[in-house]
């Protein structure tokens, strides 16, 4: 594949819900390329999820353009971009209607009209890296919440899409489930696959992206690693998104690189015991 | 003076085999400010305000006092006076069509005299600072808004007791601050506090006791230093991130004076650390 | 209907808004009726008329009324043509299909003008009750007449969460779309067949979102004592306000006596 190629394109996007409506998004430039794991910041009704929701088709700009591996939003259908950019729920519920935990991961291969062994196989693959094997017969909805938040991520990922976007994947789950979630993601991410989070949860951002997108009014307002964002006090503060505690904390106690987690302070904080 | 006082309580679910509280003991002082975490926590606070076991089936052992009466005895219009419960979805807890009818509605539904309605009203806005909202429709107001009108809701009865359930799990950063805020001024009011939360940074900082569940029983309930002092090493639940690199350099003692925010952190890492 | 609130507060209520929901639900009824009695397209200009009047004088938003009449228009025309093509008597036109005769009769444009406005004229009248009575006066006013609260406490209720369950059948459609499933890009029947495995996310989060309403309703108290009290009074309707009603009532007798009589 390309490395130099983007593989989401957007190009000056301004986007309003209504014909003459107030702008939800004012112009907003991005390139996503193939092998990113981005987290996107902001609060709610910064206009984040409205810019994702751009990213594989379901909604269209009002001006400007987005561009899909070549493919543009405004003249791709949503189901063709699917193949390439899958979407995971906030919440499960909206997405699972099927009878059975099998007939719901195989669901979106079948409709995008995968050869039935590569709809056999990836279904199994995502079994297996949720961690939702023998759970095939069950139906969804006797599953719990944190397996059903699960076999939503199963669903997208049978499709095998170059970029996985999840909306708020770790939103009530307790450390472990998270901290085994984002290992997946990472693995996923070094298989080649490129990630976007939607998050509230900063110290999530900081320890597992390569790069933080902050979106405010409607606009992008901070682009690049987390390390360089977190170091743009005066702007985060225009947010109100407030850095992780262990990165103010690594400033305060003058660390040549500021932490982005806890292992990393420790690892910091020895190397300068040894110096 | 005892707000809130479980004797062995033991729940089970009807259509599950196992009971999922399994002899719980916890007494809460009038003013008080309790974090909960673990498992089980909604059917702990379910039964702290009554809903177990009046409304949800299932089988109950040993005894809930709310103000000292048994939970058992009193209705669900007695305890909702005492107790006022405050849950996880924003969109759920409103009713109505702005945010006056939503904070008068439940003072209706107790038949509070209309003469007094106004005064509560105002009351309960200002502590949650949304009188300016008073007028406003509900769908136009943020996450972080209308929770703290669900808040005002039920000040509005004036209940000695506020249990919260995961208040802040479907808000944003700002929304969470503004729901904590609210907490604080209602613990210096004398209220007491009983939160159910995932976020145990946030919490410690309110928080007099946090208690732990696990298995069913309170595993421990001590104050927010030492509750993380005893969870260090926890695969479930998260330390603040100053408390959690300052354990991994320098270890777990009994004399450990665990930091917990960046500030705490720079006056103790600042006695020990030599700069470089 | 959900921004009423906020129009009446923001001092963009009138003087009709104040007025007792009893009041406007009679002068409403009786307009309606009378619609139902004739089919003289003068009368129902006339009534039309009126309707103009309380819709200026109730500072009724235009947009609503221009939303009802959209929906209705595309219905009317449809009735119309029915009736033109059934409806026997003198023709306005008449076309040849084949060996088969098409007529376009006068009597049938004019019955199906009449009915065009007899809807028009129920649609608006609805539209104006609602915008005149706010769900919180028009529960009041029905547990006044008796109605036990909780059933007149249903309307507002239906009112303020239907929006949010339109808006998550919305969320359904697109995480569909986003797995290849797409409804909206097939035709009507294919169209209504696929959308009914979308029902069951539907069904299942408005049963969720039901239980939770419960809950949090039996944790305010609701129906927990026979009096419940209210904050929100509804003055008794003045000698005017009688008097108007009475007017309406008797003028939708007249009115409907003489039309069965001619």
């Amino acid at each position: 594949m390309e490395k130099s190629s983007p593989i989401i394109k957007v190009e000056d996007l301004t986007f309003s819900y209504r014909k003459g409506g107030s702008l939800v998004l004012k112009g907003i430039s991005l390139e996503i390329n193939q092998g990113d794991f981005i987290a996107i910041l902001g609060q709610n009704g910064s206009g984040k999820s409205t810019l994702v929701r751009h990213f594989n088709g379901l909604l269209q700009p009002t001006s400007g353009r987005v561009r899909v591996k070549e493919m543009d939003s405004k003249t791709t259908p949503v189901s063709k971009l699917a193949a390439s950019v899958g979407y995971v729920f906030q919440n499960p519920d909206h997405q699972i209607f099927c009878a059975s935990v099998w007939d719901e991961i195989t669901f979106g291969p079948k409709n995008l009209g995968y050869s039935k062994d590569a709809v056999e196989a990836n279904g199994r693959e995502a079994l297996e890296i949720m961690e939702l094997t023998g759970k095939e017969e069950r139906h969804p909805h006797s599953l719990s919440r944190g397996e059903r938040q699960r076999l939503a991520i199963a669903t997208v990922l049978a499709i095998k899409p170059d970029v996985i976007i999840l909306d708020e994947p770790t939103g009530g789950q307790d450390k472990a489930r998270t901290e085994k979630l984002m290992y997946i993601l990472k693995n996923l991410n070094e298989k080649g696959h490129t990630i976007i989070i939607i998050t509230h949860d900063i110290e999530l951002a900081a320890e597992y992206a390569k790069r933080v997108v902050v979106i405010f009014d409607g606009g992008l307002l901070l682009d690049g690693h987390p390390r360089d964002v977190f170091l743009e006090e005066e702007q985060l503060h225009q947010t109100f998104l407030t850095v992780p505690d262990i990165f103010a904390f690594s400033r305060a106690m003058q660390l040549k690189t500021p932490a982005l987690s806890p292992a990393e302070f420790v690892a910091e904080y020895k190397k300068m015991k040894l110096a | 003076m005892e707000a809130i006082r479980l004797e062995n309580l033991i729940f089970k679910y009807n259509r599950k085999a196992e009971p999922v509280l399994k002899g719980i003991n916890i007494t809460v002082k009038q003013g008080e400010c309790i974090a909960i975490l673990g498992d089980s926590k909604t059917t702990l606070c379910m039964a702290m305000c009554g809903v177990i076991p009046h409304l949800i089936p299932g089988h109950m052992d040993g005894k809930v006092y709310i103000e000292g009466r048994d939970s058992a005895t009193m209705g669900v219009k007695d305890i909702a006076a005492k107790v006022g419960v405050v849950l996880q979805d924003p969109e759920n807890q409103s009713f109505n069509l702005n945010v006056e009818a939503d904070v008068v509605f439940a003072m209706e539904n107790i038949g509070v005299p209309p003469e007094e309605m106004e005064n509560r009203v105002q009351e309960a806005l200002e502590i949650v600072r949304m009188t300016p909202f008073r007028y406003t429709a509900s769908h136009q107001l943020s996450g972080g808004q209308k929770q703290r009108v669900a808040i005002a809701s039920v000040l509005a009865m004036k209940p000695q007791i506020l249990i919260l359930d995961e208040p802040t799990r479907e808000l944003d950063p700002m929304g969470r601050e503004e729901i904590f805020e609210v907490l604080g001024r209602l613990k210096k009011s004398g209220i007491t506090v009983i939160i159910v939360e995932n976020d145990p940074p946030r919490l410690a900082k309110i928080a007099d006791r946090m208690l732990l569940i696990r298995n069913g029983q309170i595993k421990y309930d001590v104050a927010p230093r030492q509750f993380f002092k005893y969870l260090y090493g926890d695969d479930r639940i998260k330390l603040p991130q100053v408390a959690q690199a300052y354990l991994d350099i320098f270890g777990l003692s009994e004399q450990t004076n665990l930091p917990m925010s960046v500030k705490e952190g720079v006056e103790m890492y600042g006695k020990i650390l030599s700069h470089y | 209907m959900a921004s009423y609130a906020v129009s009446v507060r923001d001092g963009r209520g009138s003087s009709l808004t104040e007025k007792h929901p009893v009041t406007i639900a009679i002068c409403c009824l009786a307009m309606i009726c009378a619609a139902f009695a004739t089919v003289d397209i003068t009368a129902y200009l006339v009534m039309l008329g009126m309707l103009a009047v309380a819709v200026l004088v109730g500072k009724i938003p235009k947009a609503n009324i221009v939303k009802i009449i959209g929906l209705v228009i595309p219905l009317c025309f449809f009735i119309t043509l029915i009736q033109t093509l059934s409806q026997g008597g003198p023709d306005i036109a008449s076309y040849m299909i084949g060996s088969y005769a098409i007529h376009f009769s006068y009597a049938g444009v004019v019955l199906g003008a009449a009915i065009t406005l007899r809807v028009l004229i129920l649609a608006i009248t609805m539209t104006t009750f609602f915008a005149l009575v706010s769900p919180p006066r028009l529960t009041r006013a029905l547990y006044d007449l008796g109605m036990p609260f909780k059933y007149a406490y249903a309307f507002t209720l239906a009112l303020h969460f239907l929006p949010l369950i339109i808006n998550e059948i919305s969320t359904i459609n697109n995480a569909q779309k986003c797995r290849g499933y797409d409804i909206d890009r097939c035709n009507f029947i294919v169209k209504s067949i696929k959308i009914i495995p979308l029902m069951i996310p539907l069904i299942i989060m408005c049963l969720r979102r039901a239980s939770s309403i419960a809950l949090a309703m039996d944790l305010k108290a609701f129906g927990s004592i026979t009096n419940r009290t209210f904050y929100l009074e509804l003055k008794p309707a003045s000698v005017g306000e009688k008097l108007t009603a009475g007017l309406f009532v008797t003028g939708s007798l007249l009115f409907i006596i003489r039309s069965i009589l001619y």
